[in-house]
C-alpha cells in the first residue's frame, strides 16, 4: 500500500512541475473572479465590478431576475470550465504521465521498485485523477462561496460538481493510459483521448431522443428498402455503443439541471428581458443559450440520487474495464 | 547456497533476436561478480530479465533463494540501469527519498537512509539540485544510492562507470569494494575489462547469450600462467637453449637486443635448469617473472571461442 502511496504522490508532483497546472489555475481563480465581478444594482446590472452596467427595468437587485441570472451564469461555468475545458487541460497535464514513465530509462528505476506494474498503473491514475479534482476543487469552492456571498445561497449540491468531474475524467484518463500502454507516447495518449471523448459525445448526441415527431419515425421503420434497414441497423448500433460508453453527455445534463442551483425564473424569460431591456446580446444567441437551458419539473431527490449512482457504476465501470485491459497488456509487454 | 543461481534463462525478441540462450551462470555471496561481453551479447538483457522488465521465454533458477522474479526477491535487490531518465521534477534527495518510499521504508528510517546515502554518493552538497545539472559521474553515483536505498543484498550494476572520467570511476570503485566489505554481493555488467580486472572476485564471459567462460579471477588466469625470461642479446643461435626450452613447450622470441623466452607453466622449478643452461652459457638474464594472461585476451580468446562454438547468425 506504501508503495501505491509513493506513486500517487510521484505523480502529483510531477504534475505539480508542468506548467500547465499554474495555468489552469490562474484560468480557473480568473473564471471564479468574473463570476463574483457579475452584480445587479438600482437600475440594472454590470460585469467586472461595475466596469460596465448595463440598465435594466426588471434585472435589477432583490428581483428574482438577479437570482436567476447568476444560477444561469453558474450553469455555463459550470458545463463549459470546470466539466468542460478544465477536464480537457487536465487531460493534457496528465495523459502523458504513463507514456513518460514507460520510457525505458525511466521505466527501469520504477518498474522492478513498484512490486507490480499494475501499481504503477493505478498510481498514475489514481495521481492523475486526484490533480483533476484538486482543480475543480478549487473552482467549485470559489464559486460557492462567491454565490453564497452574493445572494446568500449556500448551494451545497454544487460540491457534487466534483464526483461529476470524475465521472467525465476517468474514462478519458483510462483511455489515455491505455493508449500510453500500447504505443509509449504521450501526444498519441492525448490524440486518442480526445477522439475518443468527441465520438462518444457524437454517438450519445445522436443516441439522445430526437427533436422530430415520432409518426415519422415509425413510419421510416416500417419502410423495407435498404435504407430502412441500414438506418436502423444504424440507430442500434448507436443505441448499445452508447449504453457501453461513458456517460458523459448526461453527466454533464446532470451537473447543470441537478447540481446548479434552480433559477426563480426560466432562463427562457431572462433573455426575453435581457433583449428588451438593452441590446448587449444578440437575440439568436440569447434564445439558443435559452433553449438549451430549460429547466425540468422539480424531482425528487430519490429520482435523482438513482441516476447520479447510475451515471457514477456506468463511467467506472467503463474507467474499470479500460484500466484492466491496460494491466494486462502492460504485465506482458517488454520495457 | 549462491546468491543467484540460473539454470536456464532463454529470451527472444519479437523482431526474432535471440538475446539469451539457455543461460547458465552461479554468483556467490559476498563477491563481486563481473559480466563481460561485447555489445549485443545480451549482458543488459539477463539483468533486465532478472528485474522484470522483460519476459524471458523461460527462467529456471534462483535469486537470493527465491524464483526469479518474484517480489520478495526483488525488495532485497538493487539495480542501477544503464542510462537512466532521473525525474526532472525531484532533486537528488527527492529522488532518493522516492526510492525509500517505494521500498517501504518508515518515515525517521527514511530521512536517515537518505543521508546515508547522500553522504556515501558524495553528493551531500548538491542535494537539493536536480540530476540534470549533474555530472556524468555524480548521476551514476546518485544512480548508485537509488540502488542502495532499500539496503539491498544483492546490487545489479549495468555499465556503472560508462561515461565516467577517471576520477569518477576511481571513486565509483571505492564504493563498490567498501560495499563487499559490508558484506553485499555485487554484479557488474561491463565492457571496460580493466575496470572490471581490479576489482572482480569472479567473472562470466558471456557471448551470443551464453556462457563461454566462468570462474574466479584466479582460476581463470591460473590455467594460463607463464614464466616470461629476458635475455641480452640473441641466443636464437644457440641450438641447446632452445631445444630445452622447446622441451617446455616454450618459445624464444628476439625483441631488439634482448631475447624473450616465455615458459607456459605455474611451477616454478620447471624453468630453474633453464635458467641454469643460460648462466652456464654465459649469458646475462635481465629479468624473469611470472605472468598470467590478462583479463582483455582471456575475453578475446573466449569471444574466439564462442564463434567458433555457435556459426551462423543469433535469429531463431
Amino acid at each position: 500500500m506504501r508503495t501505491l502511496v509513493a506513486i500517487i504522490r510521484d505523480t502529483l508532483l510531477a504534475l505539480r512541475r508542468r506548467r500547465l497546472f499554474w495555468l489552469q489555475i490562474w484560468l480557473s481563480l480568473l473564471v471564479v473572479v468574473l463570476y463574483a465581478g457579475i452584480a445587479c444594482h438600482a437600475k440594472g446590472w454590470s460585469v467586472v465590478y461595475g466596469l460596465k452596467e448595463m440598465d435594466n427595468p426588471w434585472l435589477r437587485q432583490g428581483t428574482p431576475w438577479e437570482n436567476t441570472l447568476h444560477c444561469w451564469t453558474l450553469a455555463r461555468i459550470m458545463r463549459w470550465w470546470v466539466a468542460g475545458a478544465a477536464v480537457f487541460f487536465s487531460l493534457f497535464s496528465t495523459a502523458a504521465v504513463l507514456p513518460e514513465t514507460l520510457e525505458p530509462g525511466s521505466a527501469a528505476l520504477l518498474v522492478p521498485r513498484a512490486r507490480r506494474r499494475s501499481f504503477l498503473l493505478a498510481g498514475r491514475f489514481i495521481g492523475s485523477l486526484i490533480y483533476t479534482l484538486m482543480h475543480a476543487v478549487i473552482v467549485v469552492a470559489g464559486l460557492w462561496l462567491a454565490l453564497g456571498w452574493k445572494l446568500g445561497i449556500w448551494h451545497h449540491h454544487l460540491w457534487f460538481a466534483i464526483p461529476l468531474v470524475a465521472l467525465i475524467f476517468m474514462p478519458l484518463q483510462a483511455v489515455a493510459m491505455l493508449m500510453g500502454v500500447l504505443t509509449r507516447s504521450g501526444t498519441a495518449a492525448v490524440l486518442v483521448a480526445l477522439l475518443f471523448a468527441g465520438s462518444v459525445w457524437a454517438l450519445q448526441e445522436a443516441a439522445s431522443p430526437p427533436e422530430t415527431d415520432s409518426s415519422a419515425v415509425t413510419d421510416d421503420k416500417d419502410e423495407e428498402n435498404g435504407s430502412g434497414i441500414s438506418d436502423a441497423v444504424t440507430s442500434e448500433v448507436v443505441h448499445y455503443a452508447s449504453m457501453v460508453l461513458p456517460p458523459a453527455r448526461d453527466s454533464l445534463v446532470w451537473l447543470e439541471r441537478r447540481a446548479c442551483p434552480r433559477p426563480q425564473r426560466t432562463y427562457r424569460d431572462l433573455f426575453r428581458r435581457l433583449r428588451y431591456g438593452h441590446t448587449g446580446l444578440s437575440a439568436a444567441a440569447a434564445t439558443v443559450i435559452a433553449d438549451a437551458s430549460k429547466t425540468e419539473s422539480v424531482k425528487n431527490k430519490r429520482e435523482d440520487a438513482l441516476l447520479f449512482s447510475s451515471l457514477l457504476l456506468s463511467s467506472a465501470g467503463f474507467s474499470a474495464a479500460v484500466m484492466l485491459l491496460a494491466a494486462w497488456l502492460l504485465k506482458r509487454r517488454d520495457l | 547456497m549462491p546468491t543467484l543461481e540460473l539454470e536456464s534463462v532463454t529470451k527472444t525478441y519479437p523482431n526474432g533476436v535471440l538475446a539469451l540462450d539457455r543461460l547458465a551462470m552461479t554468483v556467490d555471496r559476498r563477491t563481486i561478480f563481473g559480466l563481460l561481453g561485447p555489445n549485443g551479447a545480451g549482458k543488459s538483457t539477463l539483468l533486465k530479465v532478472l528485474m522484470t522488465l522483460v519476459r524471458p521465454d523461460e527462467s529456471r533458477g534462483t535469486l537470493l533463494g527465491e524464483a526469479l522474479g518474484s517480489s520478495k526477491a526483488l525488495r532485497r535487490t538493487g539495480y542501477l540501469p544503464e542510462n537512466p531518465t532521473w525525474p526532472k521534477h525531484l532533486s537528488a534527495e527527492g529522488i532518493l527519498d522516492l526510492a525509500a518510499r517505494l521500498y517501504e521504508v518508515g518515515s525517521r528510517e527514511r530521512r536517515r537512509r537518505v543521508e546515508e546515502m547522500l553522504e556515501l554518493t558524495g553528493l551531500l552538497a548538491w542535494r537539493r539540485d536536480r540530476p540534470s545539472v549533474y555530472s556524468k559521474g555524480m548521476r551514476q553515483r546518485l544512480g548508485l544510492g537509488y540502488a542502495l536505498m532499500g539496503d539491498p543484498d544483492i546490487i545489479f550494476l549495468d555499465e556503472p562507470t560508462d561515461g565516467v572520467d577517471p576520477i569518477g570511476r576511481k571513486e565509483m570503485r571505492d564504493i563498490i569494494r567498501r560495499l563487499k566489505e559490508k558484506g553485499k554481493t555485487v554484479f557488474i555488467n561491463s565492457h571496460v575489462l580493466g575496470e572490471l580486472e581490479t576489482i572482480c572476485d569472479s567473472v562470466a564471459i558471456l557471448s551470443r547469450g551464453r556462457v563461454v567462460r566462468q570462474g574466479s579471477m584466479e582460476e581463470l588466469t591460473a590455467e594460463s600462467m607463464r614464466y616470461e625470461m629476458c635475455i641480452q642479446g640473441n641466443v636464437l643461435h644457440d641450438t641447446v637453449l632452445v631445444e630445452l626450452v622447446e622441451q617446455l613447450g616454450g618459445t624464444l622470441c628476439l625483441s631488439g637486443a634482448e631475447t624473450e623466452v616465455n615458459i607456459p607453466t605455474r611451477r616454478p622449478h620447471l624453468i630453474q635448469p633453464v635458467i641454469d643452461a643460460v648462466r652456464e652459457r654465459g649469458y646475462l638474464i635481465i629479468s624473469v617473472a611470472p605472468a598470467r594472461q590478462s583479463l582483455e585476451e582471456l575475453f578475446l580468446e573466449a569471444m574466439q571461442m564462442g564463434s567458433a562454438d555457435t556459426p551462423g547468425g543469433r535469429s531463431r
